[in-house]
């Protein structure tokens, strides 16, 4: 590995430190890319639970007492359903955490190196996860629809409409309409929650290639997670906030930054300015794992002698990466089926010679042969 | 804490954890009703098991707290009913001491070191 | 007195980083008799691999690698703990002396721990030597 020491200090004294106090069994740092998975589970619980009263309408032509639209329902859910604010807090926060969590999976698979090559897919479907995770997070906050949501939709609006040739279609298909109307609304309303179920199908694609992959952390692990949750909920409670009004223009907003800095980038550089830096941020995100950036000496794939090979499919079983596969052996085999070994996606790890018996898999670098000659060699030698 | 074999600092570590997280659970009914402690808001499992009275006990324990929560919370603006929020902390609380009691009892394996079980 | 015999070691690379305790020909300088050979991943060594040691004469195998749930590779360190512990196929023959045969799961700066662990089963399976010898 050729990160810098620094950086290996960095990650490796907390490491140590948490394995000595609650052993690697509790180690967060090892569940990296399940905690994100478990927080998603609290979004989808609280998220439904908020969704059960949550109405998608922009309705104020005139203020009555019993003026029924999205603001009015959010008020409904903070003040008057029983643990409504705390489930907003917890669906707000939870999202929040796995900003964090995404963003702390990310910088260690990183610095672990554990990106390139046959992991091209692990990192570019990880991507686009973040990207969908950071615009459900968006829609979230329009939903609301308070004087911020206003703001943001007039933003997102301004900075879609910036695009050459397509802005204003992108403008249209945002608000649904050349207005903000109430379709508008179940617009955002469509998306937070499409997005949040299409998250499903782009995580299949994160783990597909990965056997038995690590996606529940230890309940312990659980449990503190969703006291941290609890704590922000208690130390950052839901406050007041004004409906929107289509006639006032909102200039100034609290943001949450986890979700909202591209708003803060928007405003600060404009629209230009604002589509440079992403485009910029996306192309460095996507092409990490580019070995030519890194010199990584190219994975020599595992190699099946077919002739020793019995089918017995443990290697197949064993691999972490899912690239041998069994198919049915050459007519005149005894056996049934035949190791094949998919190149693109093997590691040259090795688990493969370690699961078998009869010495039918080798990698080139290191065949069977030479390794019992060397350990023959370390025992004669004096 | 080394890791080791269960030991008797650990059986303590773990009785204290686990009473940390009893006295913890406790406040949720309490901070529910929004941090007030009648017989009426004691829960129902609690009556039939008789224990309302020591329940009331440490509910008026907790009740010294109610005017240091609140304005906390209504110095943040808080919306909604305010107990609910100490009830989210007492939670947090019982959970991360929950935790904490788990990964005492967990941690009794060794996983640096495999020594594997010989028959003779 | 039996002759003092060879421990082999069987790391990976990735695992506690020895290179600084071993010398040119692959022995740890401050544990003589514990000899090393690297793999890219424990989960590549088979038990027949320890076998095979066992068979050309060690006096007894370690096998490191990452810290369980921190394997470069993901799963080899897993995969290799279980077959020794007869829990996934291929196993390790019957015939081989468990109390031969130690597992550490270290991460990258865990080289001292290595050392006062090979140190220790040197000096462990000498004694098994000694008294083997002597029961004649």
């Amino acid at each position: 590995m050729e990160k810098s020491n620094m950086f290996h200090t960095l990650f490796l004294v907390p490491e140590k430190l948490i394995n000595k106090i609650v052993t690697s069994k509790y180690n967060p740092l090892y569940y990296h890319g399940a905690l994100p998975q478990f927080i998603m589970y609290v979004l989808f619980l609280s998220g439904l639970l908020l969704f059960a009263y949550y109405v998608p309408t922009v309705d104020n032509a005139y203020f009555s007492k019993n003026l029924i639209n999205a603001f009015t329902s959010v008020d409904y859910i903070t003040n008057s359903i029983p643990f409504g604010a705390v489930v907003r807090a917890i669906h707000r926060y939870a999202g929040d955490a796995m900003v964090i969590a995404i963003l702390l999976h990310m910088v260690r698979v990183w610095f672990t190196d554990r990106f390139r090559q046959y992991r091209w897919v692990q990192w570019l479907s990880g991507v686009v996860l973040l990207l969908m995770v950071m615009f459900i997070g968006q829609t979230g906050y329009y939903l609301i629809w308070d004087e911020r949501s206003l703001l943001l939709t007039r933003m997102t609006v301004s900075a879609l409409e910036s695009l050459p040739g397509i802005g204003e279609h992108l403008k249209h298909w945002f608000l649904n309409g050349r207005n903000i109307t109430n379709l508008t609304l179940s617009n955002y309303l469509f998306i937070h929650i499409g997005l949040s179920f299409s998250l499903l199908f782009a995580l299949w694609i994160h783990y597909v290639r990965m056997t038995r992959p690590v996606i529940t952390p230890p309940p312990a692990l659980n449990y503190l997670l969703v006291a941290l949750i609890l704590l922000a909920v208690y130390v950052f409670p839901i406050t007041e906030t004004k409906m929107a009004d289509l006639n006032l223009q909102p200039t100034n907003m609290e943001i949450d930054w986890f979700f909202l800095w591209p708003y803060w980038l928007l405003s600060a550089v404009g629209s230009g300015g604002f589509w440079f830096w992403m485009v910029v941020l996306l192309a460095v995100l996507c092409l990490i794992p580019l070995p030519m950036f890194y010199g990584s000496k190219p994975v020599e794939a595992a190699e099946v002698v077919t002739n020793k090979c019995t089918g017995c499919r443990l290697c197949s079983l064993d691999c972490p990466y899912q690239a041998i596969e069994m198919v049915p052996a050459p007519a005149g085999s005894r056996f049934k089926l035949l190791a094949t070994v998919k190149s693109y996606r093997c590691s040259s790890c090795g688990v493969c010679v370690g699961a078998c018996a009869f010495d039918a898999i080798d990698l080139p670098e290191m065949p069977d042969a030479q390794v019992n000659l060397k350990i023959k060699e370390l025992l004669e030698a004096k | 804490m080394a890791v080791g074999s269960m030991n008797s600092i650990r059986a303590v570590l773990v009785g204290i954890f686990a009473l940390g997280c009893v006295y913890f659970t406790m406040a949720m009914p309490w901070a529910e009703h929004n941090m007030t402690a009648t017989k009426e808001t004691v829960p129902h499992t609690i009556k039939l098991l008789y224990l309302t009275d020591p329940t009331i006990k440490l509910f008026d324990m907790f009740a010294a707290q109610k005017e240091a929560h609140e304005q906390k919370l209504k110095n943040k603006n808080a919306e909604g009913n305010l107990g609910e929020y100490v009830y989210a902390l007492a939670m947090a609380a019982a959970m991360t001491f929950a935790a904490f009691a788990i990964m005492t009892i967990g941690s009794e394996d060794e996983v640096e070191k495999t020594v594997l079980p010989s028959k003779n | 007195m039996a002759e003092e015999r060879t421990v082999i070691t069987l790391i990976c690379e990735r695992a506690a980083d020895i290179n600084s305790l071993i010398n040119d020909k692959s022995e740890v300088t401050d544990a003589p008799g514990v000899k090393v050979l690297k793999f890219p991943c424990s989960g590549m060594i088979q038990p027949l691999m320890v076998e095979q040691a066992m068979k050309s004469g060690a006096a007894g195998v370690i096998v490191c690698g990452c810290q369980i749930g921190d394997c470069y590779y993901r799963e080899g360190n897993k995969m290799i703990r279980e077959r020794l512990l007869g829990e996934r196929p291929p196993g390790l023959k019957k015939t081989v002396d468990r109390k031969r045969v130690l597992a550490l799961w270290l991460s990258k700066p865990q080289k001292d721990r290595f050392l006062s662990e090979a140190k220790e089963f040197l000096s462990v399976v000498r004694r098994l030597d000694i008294e083997e010898s002597k029961k004649g």
